[in-house]
């Protein structure tokens, strides 16, 4: 297993047989195969590491994050701590030895951040773990390069430290060294999180750290709430994707939006808003209210509006209008694309689909003050489902 | 192979093999001439390790092809001895003496630019240490790299690689940017499906590039230039050429040994501030005379701590630094197992570390950063790998 080229220098780590298979089905859970592999790579390397075993290490080593599929269903990494010590270890494939790139979210997130980053080569194939350095997090952040294109920091070999004893001895001599706090990142709320992670569980967000700008992104996942749900919508598809709060459509009245809802010139501006409601809507409705869909690559990235009307009428009922369109830039609705109502328990009550050339879809219906009820969009296998409540 | 003696031979002649054997010193007429010059204007003599720092600091200031060659010719003798380490303990047959020295002399840049006066015992200690380092990990890449199909070595690859080779080719930002996008999907989509790559990965087929299209045309978006879609065929390209460049890339390339043979080159005279430089380096020379019996003090130290292991573990330490056995001879020879061998050298230079950090803490009065450690690190490993065995010749 120790190779001829194996240096005394660096910590090799043998991984079990049962160790791949145990992390293979741990690994499983994912939205698709390449971080399954991300998180099995992940898994064997932490696994190694806490192998008391085969490392004596004192203090003995503990994991430190929570939720950890969840963050290797989005970024690769994790945090151990020995003492007070907190070391981020970061599993690679590369056999060039040229560089530690450590993705952002090890660095930046105030909670995730670390003293010291391990360079880590995974080799599944010849059962071996492999630690050929580490660096300092100021050695980090002095010396390395940020990459804005895959939001890494990126350290060249050269400055890496490729003696593990030299880890050991610092740890040993340097207890009481403090890292350089990291800024905290802007709170988010919950509704913006709502949207974010609906938006960030479609199957065509390929790459959701690198869709949103990173202030935001850091924020959504440091929690460990948004980071799960994050993880469990796109791990689970279903192929549908379901809002978890219910909008209450009442609140609209006092011109309350929640959850991604906007009252409809605040989505498309007044002109806009103009020629959609004298178009579409027979009755001067008492309020409106939009919300944009995206079915991801399914539409070529192009959302839909989703435009919901509400009249209230007489003993406590409310007439509901409910209108898909095409955003105002396009002219027609894609073609096979459903618009379904269902009520509390999932039964279909109404749907409708759209045909090769249709500028709208409409479904209209009574509902009682009180009443919840869902509307699904839907194409090919990828439907979205949104509640209310009157 | 006759170890040199003179100055004047230390820096202005260079090895020359033949058929894997040592011939003899070549001799370039502009760099005798050259040093020749400088030793004129001294009145009294200076050593070796002098002038080599002298030389170093002025291609630090100056990267002049002059400097760099007196310090290549130097460097001979350290390149010989990291080639010769390389053919025991890497038995490779397709690689010779003559080869293993082209591979380690043409690493000579970035081992100059490493090299920190204050922090290393002698110039040739430290270029013998990294030209040996530098040899291990070429072939050890290569020979990772051996294993791997085009496809697979994409995967393994570094980013750091994947953007010189782009850069080497003459790419502009633009392109190179496009490339990455296709190598990030490429990445992304052409994955292991077995754990512990039971089942070798199948070359990409039609499907996968479309795949990879499609992925990169939908991210495409987040690129400076996001151009027109790409079809499969264009991306099967892109990457086929970047994966070939990436292996030669990989593999060390031994171009003639003549090529080092600087004459015929027409080289500028190097303008004269030997002066001024010159006296910078005496008083540096004082320095230097410090660090040396700090070094002296350095080596009492380890030796004390190596004599605090256990018997069998300093038997250990000294077959593998002092004897240069590898780690499966050394099993062999002690009847232990691999991952003990392993552990014990670990282990004893983490205690030698220790002793070397304390000692610096106590009689050096400094307060231990990691980047002391760092440094003590460095020195412990040119001591142990260099200095230890001379003990053995002394």
């Amino acid at each position: 297993m120790t190779s001829v080229f194996t240096d005394p220098t660096e910590l090799i780590l043998e991984i079990s047989a049962a160790s791949h298979s145990e992390a293979w089905q741990q690994s499983q859970a994912h939205s698709t195969s390449d971080r399954r592999w991300c998180a099995y790579l992940n898994r064997i390397c932490l696994d190694a590491i806490l192998d008391s075993t085969q490392t004596d290490w004192v203090p003995e080593p503990t994991i430190a994050m929570t939720a950890l599929p969840a963050i290797w269903e989005v970024v690769s990494g994790s945090l151990i701590s020995l003492g007070k010590i907190r070391v981020a270890l970061i599993p690679s494939e590369t056999i060039d030895d040229h560089e530690l790139a450590v993705p952002q979210e090890w660095v930046d997130i105030p909670s995730w951040a670390a003293d010291y980053y391990f360079a880590i080569q995974v080799k599944p194939e010849e059962d071996e773990v492999r630690v050929w350095g580490y660096t300092t997090d100021q050695d980090l952040k002095t010396f390395g390069q940020y990459d804005a294109f895959d939001r890494t920091y990126c350290l060249d070999a050269s400055h890496l430290t490729r003696d593990l004893a030299a880890f050991w001895v610092t740890s040993q001599f340097c207890q009481d060294q403090t890292r350089v706090a990291v800024a905290p990142l802007p709170a988010m709320n919950p509704i913006q999180a709502e949207t974010l992670l609906q938006r960030l569980s479609q199957p065509s967000q390929r790459f959701p750290r690198l869709a949103i700008p990173f202030s935001i992104w850091g924020a959504l996942i440091e929690n460990e709430q948004w980071r799960q749900t994050l993880y469990q919508q796109r791990a689970n598809p279903q192929r549908s994707v379901q809002s978890r709060a219910s909008v209450n459509l009442r609140q609209w009245f006092e011109d309350q939006y929640e959850a991604g809802w906007q009252a409809l010139e605040s989505l498309f501006g007044t002109g806009a808003s103009v020629a959609f409601s004298t178009r579409t809507l027979a009755n001067t409705p008492e309020v409106q209210g939009a919300k944009l869909i995206d079915l991801g690559m399914q539409l070529d990235s192009q959302s839909l509006v989703l435009l919901i009307a509400l009249i209230p009428e007489a003993n406590q009922m409310m007439n509901v209008q409910v209108q898909l369109h095409p955003v105002p830039a396009e002219r027609y609705l894609p073609a096979q694309v459903k618009l379904a109502l269902l009520d509390e328990s999932d039964d279909l009550l109404q749907a409708v689909q759209a045909r090769q050339h249709d500028d709208y879809v409409q479904l209209s219906f009574q509902a009682e003050v009180g009443e919840g009820f869902r509307l699904q969009v839907g194409l090919n296998e990828l439907q979205i489902t949104e509640q209310f409540t009157i | 192979m006759r170890p040199r003696q003179e100055i004047i031979e230390l820096f202005s002649t260079f090895a020359q093999f033949e058929s894997d054997h040592f011939r003899q010193w070549l001799s370039d007429s502009k760099l005798r001439r050259n040093i020749e010059r400088c030793l004129a204007d001294l009145a009294e003599p200076l050593s070796e390790n002098f002038w080599a720092l002298y030389w170093h600091r002025s291609w630090q200031h100056q990267p002049t092809p002059l400097a760099r060659l007196h310090l290549s010719a130097y460097l001979q003798e350290p390149c010989y001895w990291a080639a010769q380490k390389t053919l025991t303990r890497f038995t490779n047959v397709q690689y010779r003496l003559a080869d293993y020295f082209q591979m380690a002399i043409a690493t000579i840049e970035p081992i100059l630019e490493g090299f920190q006066p204050e922090r290393s015992s002698s110039l040739k200690t430290y270029a013998s240490m990294m030209f040996l380092s530098r040899v291990k990990d070429l072939l050890r890449r290569s020979k990772e790299a051996d294993i791997c199909t085009r496809w697979s070595l994409l995967r393994k690859i570094s980013k750091k690689t994947v953007l010189e080779v782009l850069h080497h080719v003459g790419l502009l930002a633009p392109q190179i940017e496009q490339y990455r996008l296709a190598w990030m999907c490429f990445n992304a989509v052409y994955v292991q499906t077995q754990p512990r790559g039971t089942q070798k990965l199948a070359d990409p087929d039609r499907a996968l590039w479309r795949d990879i299209a499609d992925l990169y045309n939908a991210q495409r978006s987040q690129l400076t230039l996001p151009g027109s879609p790409c079809d499969a065929a264009t991306i099967e390209q892109w990457l086929t050429s970047l994966s070939t460049r990436v292996r030669q890339y990989l593999y060390p390339t031994l171009a003639s040994l003549n090529a080092l043979n600087p004459d015929g080159e027409t080289m500028p005279e190097l303008p004269d501030h030997s002066s001024d430089s010159l006296m910078a380096q005496l008083i540096a020379q004082e320095e230097h005379q410090i660090r040396s019996n700090q070094q002296a003090q350095m080596q009492t130290v380890l030796l004390t701590a190596l004599q605090q292991l256990d018997a069998s573990t300093q038997e250990l330490v000294k077959l593998y630094y002092q004897q240069g056995l590898s780690q499966q001879q050394i099993m062999q020879m002690l009847k232990m197992s691999q991952p003990s061998v392993s552990r014990r050298l670990a282990k004893s230079r983490e205690a030698l570390l220790s002793a070397l950090v304390q000692w610096s803490q106590d009689s050096l009065n400094i307060s231990v950063t990691s980047n002391l450690v760092k440094e003590m690190s460095a020195a412990l490993e040119e001591w142990l790998q260099i200095r230890y065995g001379e003990l053995i010749s002394k």
